[in-house]
């Protein structure tokens, strides 16, 4: 009888499993369980066992070929590729896959020091992971689970979001041109479907690629999985990847290890790729442009000499605007709710309410315009995935405007909401506060950029509401104005202590302390200390402090800061390599 | 049903129940889900006919996917019945669709308006066409003028075809591209043993040493890195690479060999030595299949002649090759060849080997190299071994040809000249200098598939030889893509692809022969639908022909009523007074291959049927030792360690494996002189052909100079820097690479990206090429880059998205021509000056002066040795029993002595 283990979404070599857990002697049964927990110390010492694995396991024991579904996955046999590039080629003929954008592509390494030095290949694509981050974030189900363990892709409901190019830490993802929706290898399901492989597999010359059903003991890619040392991608990411190396070196197989230069052995790159075909193209700054040595490759002696084309930045200042006229809306609402309830009504809430009905407006049409199929927003709607923070963000907005409509008509004089006015200020404030800072949840999903996934971003999204309302209330000039003071003192000071506090509270990743740096130390760290912490923080603290009137001139400053701080924060992070 | 999965030996998805490819019963009507319909199945019926790759030599399989319902090539992939490609395929493969597709190919024949060169075209008509070069070489055949028309090939595969039109001609008018490619190799191979490849046994080997980049790029690089790879990851067996460059290969490799180029037949010699010094060499091998009494009677004609006299004698011989010395001429560690000796021995019969281009192409004495090579493998008797290193000649299948005419009496100067006795084979890079010496001229001048003005050293002097109508009086480019060539012609004559022509091919690939038939593949689907066409130009794209068909009409153009007695050899046996058709001629060749028509009637096909349906025969597999039927070929019938034929050809000195200093030896070169090693190909390019292939360029697109670090350090250059790298009769302004992965005091620079169009010239592979000018300067030409690729409009979306803007540097023609008085071939290696740009220079700059160029070409023309063979007054040009292509009688090997 043959026993399988599956330990969350990551397999351990069996033998080792029972070697560790001294049950050489004991009789399984097909249907048995096995709980057992593990220190880091025993997981260490099995020699299985590739990476850090620091939480207690539960493992059941089941007979596998019974009950475990199939898993399609990939083992990627370094000792065997030559990098000969077949693989990219044959999935660029299967998909017709454009110019420019890539599938499955090979990437070289060189590594070491003359004589003593070599070129290392590695394959990249699609992990088809166990626990995909780009199925969670797709907000219309474009990205889906096939029964056999692909993770498979409709083109016909993308909407082109981008979000699950953000998410893939393998940077899988690409907006194709030709359909301008995203796309990524599917494990060629069609061609699953009619029993055969994927082309990949078929044409590489040298037999380094190897398919098939991982919970399947006797297939060939679960026996080299259990006889071979092997290694995938970034599995700290939690996303229980299928995709497994032999001989994966993590220069190749983890982003920034090796050392990047400008163009590549053989090729270069000038000009965008995907949905930036044929646009100039700023190459990314790479890490040597970072002043602070802690930031430079872990390995000074790995070098990356080919790699597939950079994407690019791929949410860019449409994004930014969004968060800033959703800040707006939100805090003009929010604001003028808490004026109502405190009793310093503000003046013409009428006026404010609508104001910030439009911001909510213009907020979604950014969205929908940031949407490479514009056409298909409905489906956010009808076909939306609940477990996205893109469809979930929209229901926030939707009641935020619904509580915000209300008021605004009431204000307005259009209906009289009587006694139902002071609740649904309550609930409107909850839902402003909740329509500025969700976003941090749809940042947590995107798993590629650790940077956006730190908790203090829930702050700042939520300090982004008050501090903009309340630069839009130094233009409204009137007692409310005053009376937020206290308040924008102190949303301030969180804001700005936040802001240079981050590397205290430490950061969750190297990654995500490299794109901090990157803000910080990069060549536009300017913008940061001189736009966001001066002009956005520090001046507005000291006018307030001395003058303690909230006048135009320091809301258009603090205008100025949380903008910058938007714009900085979604485009840095994307500067940074994904995979 | 087939189970391909037991087919391709290596375990694929083995067990995950995925096929490879469909079964081949289902061939016909293979059902596959649209994949950019997906997930929604919209079913595709197609039809699959197999072919050959038309890219690199190796002759891969492939299988056309032909859209049943629009008659359209939908993709290639491999075909899992060919035994040498087994189902796998290079990145060129797949790539083949591009090609296919390509918006800019030649559709229709051209003709050239203005003067030769000014890239003014119109279109003409097939008839037109051939009445027009027919009539020409009528009228040079009338006036008895047969040297006149010249074949020249860049890429072969179709085996015993065009020299079975010559011979019909009455023609010596083959030449070939060997002479920039394997001629050394060729020459050293042969001396030892009569035939001029070796045909490595990898996938059963212990041992592999290789001089070459076969797990990166030619010139059998798929079938030779499957079966490499698979040797050691399944057997373990160990790999020894010598390249000064880090190839992918040298990267698989246990042992890289950084050796200092031209040092290599040293190292080889040092590691005989080893062998020799510590008894490992296979004794009973040498003693039964070498000539040694020739050596010991000719080397040390005062000793006894027995065996061990010999042993002892040889070790002597070779005792000055001491690891030390190899280890100082080649710049690397004594104790690695030392390691790799025993271990090649250790081996023994399971040692395979191969140089292929490399360190052969690129020196001169290069011949030695291979020969040094072969010296080891007899030492070590791995000989045609299972695991060890056969010959082409019992490999390769040669097919039989129907209305073979007899060899022509006629000898060609222009491709054989007799200052080369030796060559291997055509002096084929010669042909413009040998135009502007005088010695003679052409009428007609075919390319076919041939590309000299980029490929080959020296392009300039090849563009005036082309442009002198007074050299050459018409130059047809037979060719699928507009090229560099081609724009000096005076007919451009659109050929087919892989998938758009009929060939049959042969190559020894591995421990297996092998009959392949490329076919034109929509061709193939209309006859399947029962709605066969007469002619293959009817079923491809536009009028593009294939060969096979030209070269029959072409020859009834030029006797159109027999009256010259060629036409006879082009006429149809079954329909006399009509032309020969290609079904009659391949149902002649498969015919004829052993074991086919069984084969077929098993399938109750005949063997073209079965051909058509299957792509491939395979003739006989692992069969070893042949040797001790018949012999070798040689002189002897032994494995010749004594070359009389060089003794007897004036060629005493090196009669026996030695090593000679290379022209850029460091003795010969000036202290401030690096090596430039100008010969690597990439993996996913193949010269011209590949410049149409937009999968295959946005891969690969640029080609710096690699520059070690330190070298970088001397001269304060950093990766991205431009150069100015200075040779022999010009230079080039290239970028600079930094890396640790080339041998201090060496540069290198792949010779498949810097492709060019001139402004007047069609818009063509713009996916690869630069928009150039060429002016003339002083004694030479200049070339400037106007702009790198531009995304550009075509029907294919694609063509707007081409985001490189680097078409990287033409350097070949900045390359002065070395040629080995031995064996013919062009050494490539240069010595050079690298050093940062002067004023004016501009990255992709090219200039060469042709002066200065022809001036080296006489003063290498000095050092050759004209044959001393006399008899009857006249002089034998070359030794009998030396393979020589397309050969003529051999009353023609002799020329008037006093003449």
């Amino acid at each position: 009888m043959s026993f399988k283990c599956r330990v969350s979404s990551f397999k351990m070599k069996m033998t080792d499993l029972l070697a560790l857990l001294d049950t050489r002697n004991r009789t399984l049964e097909t249907g048995d369980s096995l709980t057992a927990t593990l220190t880091p110390r025993q997981l260490l010492h099995s020699p299985a066992w590739p990476l850090q694995f620091e939480r207690p396991l539960r493992i059941p024991m089941t007979d596998s070929a019974a009950t475990l579904p199939k898993q399609y996955g990939f083992v990627i046999d370094n000792r065997r590729c030559i990098g000969c590039h077949a693989c990219t080629v044959a999935c660029k003929s299967e998909h017709d896959v454009p110019i420019g954008v890539n599938r499955t592509w090979v990437r070289y390494i060189e590594k070491g020091e003359f004589p003593d030095v070599r070129r290392h290949f590695s394959v990249m694509r699609c992990n088809h992971c166990s626990d995909a981050p780009c199925i969670t974030i797709c907000p219309t189900g474009a990205l889906f689970k096939r029964k056999d363990g692909i993770v498979d892709f409709d083109t016909s409901v993308c909407v082109a979001c981008k979000a699950c190019t953000q998410a893939c830490p393998y940077d899988a993802l690409y907006i194709d041109p030709n359909t301008t929706t995203a796309q990524k290898c599917n494990f060629c399901a069609h061609r699953v479907e009619q029993n055969l492989l994927p082309s990949c597999v078929v044409v590489c010359p040298t037999t380094a690629i190897v398919a098939g059903d991982l919970n399947d003991p006797l297939s060939k890619i679960a026996q080299l999985v259990r006889e071979q040392q092997t290694t995938v991608r970034l599995p700290e990411k939690g996303t229980g990847p299928n995709v497994h190396y032999i001989d994966g070196r993590p220069e190749s197989l983890l982003p920034n290890v090796a050392q990047s230069a400008q163009g590549w052995m053989w090729s270069s790159q000038a000009a965008g790729v995907g949905f930036k075909a044929g646009q100039e193209h700023q190459p990314l700054p790479g890490l040597q442009a970072l002043p602070d040595t802690t930031a430079k490759p872990v390995d000074a002696a790995a070098r990356q000499v080919y790699d597939a084309p950079q994407k690019g930045i791929l949410w860019g200042r449409k994004i930014t605007s969004y968060i800033i006229t959703k800040a707006l809306s939100a805090g003009i609402s929010g604001l003028t709710s808490l004026a109502a309830l405190t009793g310093a009504a503000v003046a013409h809430p009428g006026w404010t309410f609508g104001i910030a009905l439009v911001m909510l407006i213009i907020t979604f049409g950014l969205l929908i315009w940031d949407l490479g199929q514009p056409k298909r927003f409905w489906m956010l709607l009808t076909r939306g995935n609940r477990k996205s923070w893109l469809v979930r963000g929209a229901y926030v907005l939707s009641v935020f405007g619904g509580t915000t409509t209300a008021l605004w008509l009431d204000a307005a004089g259009l209906f009289d909401l009587g006694n139902a006015a002071r609740p649904l200020h309550l609930l409107n404030i909850l839902a402003s506060a909740f329509a500025a800072s969700y976003t941090a949840f749809l940042f947590a999903q995107a798993k590629a950029r650790d940077a956006w996934r730190e908790p203090w971003w829930l702050a700042h999204f939520a300090l982004h509401g008050a501090l903009c309302g309340m630069a839009f209330f130094s233009f409204w000039g009137d007692a409310a104005a005053a009376a937020f003071s206290p308040l924008l003192l102190g949303a301030l000071t969180i804001s700005l202590l936040l802001l240079l506090g981050h590397g205290h509270l430490g950061y969750r990743s190297a990654e995500s302390r490299t794109a901090h740096r990157l803000m910080h130390t990069g060549d536009q760290a300017w913008i940061f200390w001189l736009g966001v912490v001066g002009i956005g923080h520090v001046l507005p603290l000291l006018v307030i402090t001395f003058n303690t009137s909230l006048n135009p001139f320091v809301g258009l400053m603090i205008l100025a800061g949380q903008i910058l701080h938007a714009d900085q924060m979604v485009i840095q992070p994307q500067k940074l390599a994904i995979a | 049903m087939t189970d391909f999965n037991a087919i391709m030996p290596p375990d694929l998805g083995l067990r995950s129940g995925l096929q490879a490819y469909p079964a081949f019963e289902h061939w016909d009507d293979v059902v596959e889900f649209d994949p950019k319909a997906w997930p929604r199945k919209q079913e595709n019926h197609f039809s699959l006919i197999p072919t050959v790759c038309f890219n690199c030599e190796s002759g891969c399989g492939l299988l056309a996917y032909v859209d049943k319902a629009t008659g359209e090539v939908r993709k290639f992939e491999g075909n899992p019945l060919h035994v040498g490609s087994q189902g796998h395929n290079c990145a060129k493969g797949p790539a083949t669709i591009n090609q296919t597709h390509d918006p800019q190919r030649i559709l229709y024949p051209m003709r050239r308006k203005g003067p030769r060169g000014s890239g003014q075209w119109e279109r003409v008509s097939w008839p037109d066409a051939l009445a027009d070069i027919g009539g020409r070489i009528r009228k040079a055949f009338q006036e008895n003028r047969r040297e006149a028309v010249m074949y020249h090939v860049g890429r072969p595969g179709h085996e015993g075809y065009i020299e079975r039109v010559l011979r019909a001609w009455g023609v010596d008018g083959y030449n070939s591209h060997t002479s920039v490619c394997s001629a050394s190799s060729r020459l050293g191979y042969m001396l030892w043993s009569g035939a001029d490849r070796p045909s490595p046994d990898y996938g059963n080997a212990e041992f592999i040493l290789l001089i070459s980049a076969h797990l990166e790029s030619g010139h059998y690089f798929n079938p030779h890195a499957q079966r490499i790879i698979d040797a050691m990851n399944r057997n373990g067996a160990e790999l020894a690479v010598m390249d000064p460059r880090l190839s992918n290969t040298a990267s698989r490799a246990n042992y890289w060999l950084p050796t200092l180029p031209g040092s290599e037949a040293a190292v080889l010699l040092a590691m005989a030595r080893i062998i020799l010094r510590e008894n490992l060499a296979n004794r009973e091998f040498l003693k039964t299949w070498t000539n040694w009494e020739t050596y010991l009677q000719k080397k040390h004609p005062d000793k006894p002649v027995d065996f061990d006299t010999f042993m002892t004698c040889l070790t002597e011989d070779y005792a000055r090759f001491t690891p030390e010395f190899a280890a100082q001429e080649a710049g690397i560690d004594a104790t690695a060849i030392a390691d790799i000796a025993r271990k090649i021995a250790k081996a023994g019969s399971r040692f395979a080997s191969h140089v292929w281009r490399a360190a052969g192409a690129g020196n001169e004495g290069g011949w030695q190299v291979a020969r040094c090579l072969a010296f080891l493998n007899t030492l070590v008797g791995c000989i045609d071994s299972k695991g060890g290193t056969g010959l082409n000649s019992w490999v390769k299948y040669s097919p039989q040809v129907p209305l073979d005419a007899p060899a022509p009496a006629a000898w060609n100067e222009l491709i054989w000249p007799r200052e080369y006795p030796l060559a291997h084979y055509e002096l084929s890079h010669l042909l413009p200098y040998l135009l502007k010496e005088g010695r003679g001229k052409l009428d007609v001048y075919f390319t076919r598939v041939f590309n000299p003005v980029w490929t080959y050293p020296d392009g300039f002097t090849w563009i005036e030889a082309l442009t002198d109508e007074n050299k050459i009086g018409c130059h047809v480019a037979l060719t699928p893509t507009w090229n560099e060539t081609a724009y000096y012609a005076d007919y451009v004559l659109p050929m087919g692809n892989a998938g758009e022509r009929h060939d049959v091919i042969s190559y020894e690939t591995h421990a297996s022969t092998w009959v392949a038939f490329r076919q034109p593949v929509q061709r193939e689907f209309q006859r399947r639908q029962g709605k066969p066409v007469n002619r293959t130009y009817e079923a491809n794209p536009g009028e593009v022909w294939e060969e096979d068909e030209f070269w029959i009409d072409l020859s009834w153009a030029v006797d159109p009523d027999g009256a010259l007695g060629i036409r006879r050899w082009f006429e149809s046996e079954t329909q006399p007074g009509q032309p020969l058709t290609v079904e009659e001629y391949y149902e002649y060749v498969f015919q004829r291959v052993p074991g086919l028509p069984e084969a077929a009637a098993k399938e109750n096909q005949s063997p073209l049927e079965y051909m058509r349906r299957r792509g491939v025969f395979e003739v006989n597999r692992e069969q070893y030792h042949r040797y001790e039927k018949a012999g070798f070929k040689t002189p002897s019938h032994k494995l010749e360690i004594y070359s009389e034929t060089m003794e007897q050809f004036g060629w005493a000195d090196q009669a026996v494996p030695d090593y000679i200093e290379s022209h850029v030896h460091a003795g010969k070169r000036a202290p401030d002189q690096m090596i430039l090693v100008p010969t690597f190909r990439l993996p996913t390019l193949i010269h011209t052909r590949s410049g149409a292939a937009k999968w295959l360029n946005e891969i690969s697109n640029r080609n710096p100079v690699w520059l070690h670090t330190s070298d970088a350090r001397r001269l304060g250059l950093a990766t991205g820097d431009v150069i100015r790298v200075e040779t022999e009769i010009g230079y080039f302004i290239d970028r600079v690479w930094v890396t640790e992965g080339i041998r201090p005091g060496v540069v290198a620079c792949s010779h498949h990206i810097g492709r060019w169009r001139r402004e007047q010239d069609p818009a063509a592979n713009q996916w690869s090429a630069n928009t150039v000018s060429i002016e003339k300067r002083g004694d030479g030409y200049f070339m400037r880059v106007l702009q790198g690729p531009r995304p550009f409009t075509s029907n294919d979306p694609d063509s707007s998205r081409v985001f490189w803007r680097d078409g990287g540097v033409h350097q070949n023609a900045a390359l002065a021509i070395h040629t080995d008085p031995a064996s013919g071939m062009n050494c490539w290696h240069q010595p050079v000056r690298v050093m940062k740009p002067k004023p004016g220079d501009q990255y992709g700059d090219v200039f060469a002066d042709t002066a200065k160029s022809f001036e080296l070409y006489k003063q290498w023309l000095d050092k050759c040795r004209r044959s001393p063979v006399q008899q009857d007054g006249k002089t034998l040009r070359r030794p009998l029993w030396l393979k020589r292509p397309h050969r003529p009688r051999d009353e023609a090997f002799y020329y008037d002595t006093n003449a």
